[in-house]
């Protein structure tokens, strides 16, 4: 009697959590319809712009997908940690040392979604979801926003 | 201090350094917080504070001076104490496991205070941080308060065992 007390209450609490869990996700969660999104490339450490506002086409959900489906294109380099994947290298500009940078990090701007996230804000490229008009700022900096 | 107690202090801090080695591995699963919390509610109050002190020093030892582990240091003997006043009154498995849950759910957001503090997060930017950190901490909550409800007693009886 005491563990099937404990069973529906287990049960309850994973379904209130898993309710939880997938309405953040949802909030973060792009579209898989046909978009524009906009892509700045920055290297901070020249000061040169390598790709400004250019508009891309793509269905892809996340940053993550889209940058996975455009690795040719944008010379993309990603690692998979169990954090999701992280971006390694753009345009032919890696990471190279770890610990001390330059590291390529971005900012994330949604119209649709409201959002406004600046370098040290954004979350993961698995994280960010896409929408349409969207505008992502890559940088190739030491500064980690923080 | 006896030379008995400190052995089991030494052992209790590494059987929870192998706890949390084994759950770094895996993002949504971890079993810190239910551990401190079977140390609190069994042990007497100096034998789990330094318990769960010593393991976060071998984390800092292991893993370097981070902020993150730092947060460790700050965060988790408070949280021994907490379970060992407030844990040893409550008489309910469900309370304590509620407790538990809240504890294991505030635990990241505490640990991310100084990252918090130091990127400047304007408001915007605090409620994406918290709410993709919730993400995580909900489910560590979960899994303390499950751990909580179906493990504590048979573990409690085991440490207790061992006291004798």
């Amino acid at each position: 009697m005491k563990n099937t007390k404990k069973i529906i209450l287990a049960v309850l609490a994973i379904a209130l959590v898993a309710g939880v869990f997938f309405g953040i996700n949802k909030y973060f969660q792009g579209n898989d319809l046909e978009k524009d999104i906009y892509i700045t490339v920055i290297n901070d450490t020249t000061g040169e712009v390598l790709m400004e506002k250019t508009k891309f086409k793509t269905e892809k959900e996340n940053l993550g997908d889209f940058l996975e489906e455009n690795k040719e294109k944008l010379n993309v380099k990603m690692t998979d940690t169990q954090y999701g994947r992280f971006l390694d290298g753009l345009l032919g500009l890696e990471t190279a040392d770890m610990t001390n940078g330059p590291w390529w990090m971005y900012s994330y701007k949604s119209k649709e979604k409201g959002l406004d996230m600046k370098i040290g804000e954004a979350p993961g490229v698995d994280s960010i979801g896409l929408n349409e008009g969207d505008e992502i700022e890559f940088h190739y900096t030491k500064d980690m926003g923080m | 201090m006896s030379s008995k107690k400190i052995t089991r202090v030494a052992m209790l801090a590494s059987i929870l350094y192998i706890i949390q080695f084994i759950g770094s591995g895996l993002l949504y699963v971890e079993l810190v917080n239910f551990t401190i919390l079977l140390y609190g509610v069994s042990l007497e109050r100096d034998e789990s504070y330094l318990a769960v002190a010593i393991f976060c020093f071998l984390v800092m030892l292991t893993r370097g001076f981070g902020l993150w582990t730092i947060m460790y240091l700050v965060v988790f003997p408070q949280y021994a104490l907490i379970y060992s006043t407030v844990g040893k009154r409550i008489r309910s498995e469900y309370a304590l496991s509620l407790l538990g849950f809240f504890l294991a759910f505030i635990c990241g957001t505490l640990i991310d205070i100084p990252y918090i503090i130091a990127a400047g997060l304007d408001y915007n930017g605090l409620i994406v941080r918290l709410l993709l950190g919730f993400q995580v901490s909900i489910v560590n909550a979960l899994v303390t308060f499950v751990a909580t409800l179906f493990l504590l007693n048979p573990l409690k009886k085991l440490l207790l065992k061992l006291n004798t």
